[in-house]
């Protein structure tokens, strides 16, 4: 008898709150991003102030000669992050997207980056590459780009780091 | 649930329409939004955006984002805030790229709000008949599932022939077309596309199970039609793999019967019984077999699979009640729930697949449903929702722990920065710059050469003064030449001096300069000094926010929990319809095969008196062709 009572119950509650718990779900996504956006602002604030903030991005551009598996990231001699890519993720920045790769905080003055690059390249050979870039940290927030792109001329890929402000 | 993968996909494509062109993302923001969108990271790409917008670090990219924005507003099911977006971004000037994207947004956002007519006219006045190249697989898509909605076959027809045919969307819509004319006013036109879909070369999943719906459609068609030939033809084809393969087996005994050929029928339907009895064709399949043998006239087989039959049905009741009282209690969905991979709103999306429990056959299809679906993976986002919570809660010590050491840190160097200001407002810096700045543009204009002037110059010109001055004293004691001498080494010593003035004016003017850019520096420095300094307004605020976010975070919680719980209950109260509905399906099956094991015991008592002929035929009311329905 119980179980019948709670399976009405249950019946009675899905049909009348159906279409109301998909507003109240929208509700509670544009609740959750909101605080969400806040706290990551906040942290970010924190743990990366604006005056010392590095951030260290990957594009690829167009990636016919190309297709990275993974990438190692020096910054000053130390290794800043490590990442191993995805399908989705290079399917991702072959179709033009950009992705940040670390964030760092570093003094004014003079910084060097070294970025250790495997992948595919032509002919599905495997192509593994070290690149090296020097940027000047000023006063606010400082963008870098680890830039590969199609040299058509070599049918090689080509790698730089390059400012990004 | 394909489709709507395929929806989703080429919508990406829509908000995001760069393949294979040269780089075009000038802002990181934008590229890392994009870079999370791509991979279907909804509410990342959101944060990302939302914060993007709010540090106002897209300019160039803001209408592109906005639609972006928008997009992924509809995809994550928040369509008054994508309509907002949308609204204030086509109030602006934007380009007409960017305008026709919005506006095929829209359309699609009525679309799946069930606003028809409105969103064929946005597409109709907005876009036109001929969008842009880059979209028109979208536009032609969305208007042809906006015309079959309407009815408008014919149009929908049209559409569909604008856009990619070798697209797996274009062959979801087709089908779906093909099944709304053979239920309605061009059966054979239905029949002739189905019978190309069927036909399509084998390839991908999705490739391979647009052809066996097709495939079963058409044999539905046959059957219906007096084509058994030609139903049995392509049945004799159908893969034994795949979603599709028992209710194929059961279609191929179903076109056997009709087309007298109950001994191959048999084989058929004994290898459909070896599945799970939660199965409706199983079930269908056990019914049948008892009849199949009465029609062969072997009644002690017949019996004995009737009796299988009704044990088999008992049995699976017996185990339905268990599995609805399950779901009451809530165990049935904690089975399905199972363990998922922790993870937050902000990871990877996982796959959210129901466990492979006992029950799992009973509710097969409904799994395949999209409104399955949807109840699901929205109870999954909430579960990963309400972990990002939890992770943001128990970060806070942390955040409060660092939000201390930065007031320490300010504590401590704000006295130290406040005393090198005011050292540095003693030291008048600019006053001095500017005295120097004078008294460099006097000597200029008066040529002297003292001021510029080395240090052994400046010295042998003071020891020269100092000799004169010596020799005026001496009176006529002094040599008469010693004057003339000394007025003729100084004459020397400023000719020399004078020879190379230009120069030693460019020299001193360099170093003025040089001062004034430390000087310049030294303002910049002294401006962010000051400024560090008084900032107490920042950690102000993050002191005022921090508990006021963890009180958010707590009411959030709660909210959620809500939340699914209601999505729970929802989804037991459709898993239970299953059950009552199975459960009907089984009382139907029970009594019919009691009715025949009544009618076999008569016969086998009237047949003591005198042999009854074969009742041929009898039992196949199971296996009466449904009539198919669109999907």
């Amino acid at each position: 008898m119980r179980r019948v009572v709670v399976m009405l119950l249950l019946l009675v509650m899905g049909q009348l709150h159906g279409g109301e718990l998909d507003k109240d779900l929208a509700d509670f996504k544009r609740d959750v991003l909101e605080v969400n956006k806040r706290l990551l602002l906040l942290e970010e604030e924190l743990l990366f102030p604006a005056d010392t903030q590095v951030g260290i991005y990957v594009s690829l551009d167009v990636g016919h000669f190309f297709q990275p598996d993974s990438i190692t990231l020096e910054l000053d001699g130390e290794v800043l992050a490590s990442h191993l890519y995805t399908e989705k993720e290079i399917r991702a920045l072959m179709n033009g997207a950009v992705q940040r790769l670390a964030l760092a905080n570093v003094k004014n003055g003079e910084h060097e980056l070294t970025a250790f690059v495997t992948g595919i390249g032509p002919s599905g050979r495997e192509i593994r590459r070290g690149v090296n870039g020097q940027f000047e940290k000023a006063h606010g927030r400082h963008f870098v780009q680890l830039h590969i792109e199609d040299d058509e001329a070599k049918q090689q890929p080509r790698f730089r780091f390059r400012d990004w402000r | 649930m394909r489709g709507v993968v395929y929806l989703l996909l080429l919508c990406s494509s829509l908000a995001w329409a760069r393949l294979d062109e040269p780089h075009a993302v000038e802002e990181p923001a934008y590229g890392e939004v994009a870079y999370l969108y791509l991979q279907g990271e909804y509410f990342a790409a959101l944060t990302r955006a939302q914060m993007a917008l709010e540090r106002g670090e897209v300019q160039i990219h803001k209408p592109e984002l906005q639609v972006l924005l928008g997009a992924m507003y509809s995809a994550y099911g928040m369509p008054e805030d994508a309509e907002k977006v949308f609204g204030s971004l086509l109030d602006t000037q934007v380009s007409d790229g960017v305008a026709q994207r919005a506006w095929i947004h829209l359309a699609g956002l009525f679309y799946r709000q069930g606003k028809y007519p409105q969103a064929l006219e946005t597409l109709e006045k907005q876009v036109g008949e001929q969008p842009p190249e880059a979209l028109q697989e979208v536009f032609y898509s969305l208007r042809a599932k906006i015309l079959m909605r309407l009815g408008r076959y014919e149009d929908a027809a049209e559409s569909l022939d604008a856009f990619s045919e070798n697209h797996p969307l274009n062959a979801y819509l087709r089908y779906n077309l093909a099944i709304s004319w053979i239920n309605g006013e061009h059966p054979s036109l239905g029949q002739e596309w189905l019978w190309k879909l069927a036909n399509l070369p084998p390839g991908s999943p999705e490739t391979n199970a647009i052809k066996d719906k097709a495939m079963l459609a058409l044999a539905i068609y046959m059957l219906r039609s007096d084509q058994q030939e030609r139903a049995l033809q392509l049945l004799s084809n159908a893969r034994l793999e795949g979603p599709f393969s028992d209710i194929s087996l059961l279609l191929y005994a179903r076109a056997l019967l009709l087309a007298n050929q109950p001994g191959k029928a048999l084989p058929v339907l004994q290898k459909l019984d070896q599945g799970s009895i939660q199965r409706a064709s199983v079930q269908e399949a056990q019914l049948a077999i008892p009849y199949l043998y009465e029609s062969q006239n072997n009644q002690k087989a017949a019996r004995q699979a009737f009796e299988t039959a009704l044990d088999r049905f008992d049995k699976l009741d017996t185990y339905l009640v268990q599995v609805e009282a399950h779901i009451a209690g809530g165990e049935w969905f904690a089975e399905m729930v199972g363990t998922p991979r922790w993870s937050t709103a902000m990871d990877p999306v996982p796959a959210f697949l129901p466990q492979r429990v006992s029950s799992f056959p009973t509710f097969y299809e409904w799994f395949a449903t999209a409104e399955f679906q949807q109840g699901w993976n929205q109870y999954h986002e909430l579960m990963r929702q309400r972990n990002l919570l939890s992770l943001w809660q128990q970060k806070m010590p942390a955040m409060y722990a660092m939000l201390e050491a930065h007031e320490r840190k300010h504590n401590t160097l704000r006295p130290e920065a406040k005393a090198l200001l005011q050292d540095l407002a003693g030291q008048d810096f600019q006053g001095r710059m500017t005295r120097l700045e004078r008294r460099y543009s006097e000597a200029v204009e008066a040529q002297d050469p003292l001021p510029f002037a080395t240090d052994r110059e400046q010295r042998l010109w003071d020891a020269q003064e100092q000799a004169r001055a010596r020799t005026g004293r001496w009176g006529e004691q002094a040599r008469p030449d010693m004057v003339e001498k000394l007025d003729f080494y100084k004459g020397l010593l400023l000719w020399e001096m004078q020879e190379d003035i230009v120069p030693r004016q460019w020299d001193r003017e360099r170093e003025l300069k040089q001062v004034e850019t430390l000087l310049e520096q030294n303002r910049t420095l002294r401006s962010r000094v000051l400024y560090a300094a008084n900032r107490v307004d920042r950690l102000e605020v993050f002191q005022r926010e921090l508990p006021e976010l963890e009180t958010v975070l707590a009411s959030l919680q709660t909210r959620g929990e809500m939340l699914m719980r209601r999505q729970q209950y929802g989804l037991q109260a459709s898993a239970y319809e299953q059950v009552t509905a199975t459960r009907a399906r089984l009382k139907r099956f029970s009594a019919s095969a009691h009715e025949g094991l009544a009618d076999l015991y008569h016969r086998a008592l009237r047949e003591r008196r005198k042999p009854p002929a074969p009742a041929p035929g009898q039992g196949l009311e199971s296996l009466q062709v449904q009539p198919q329905t669109a999907p």
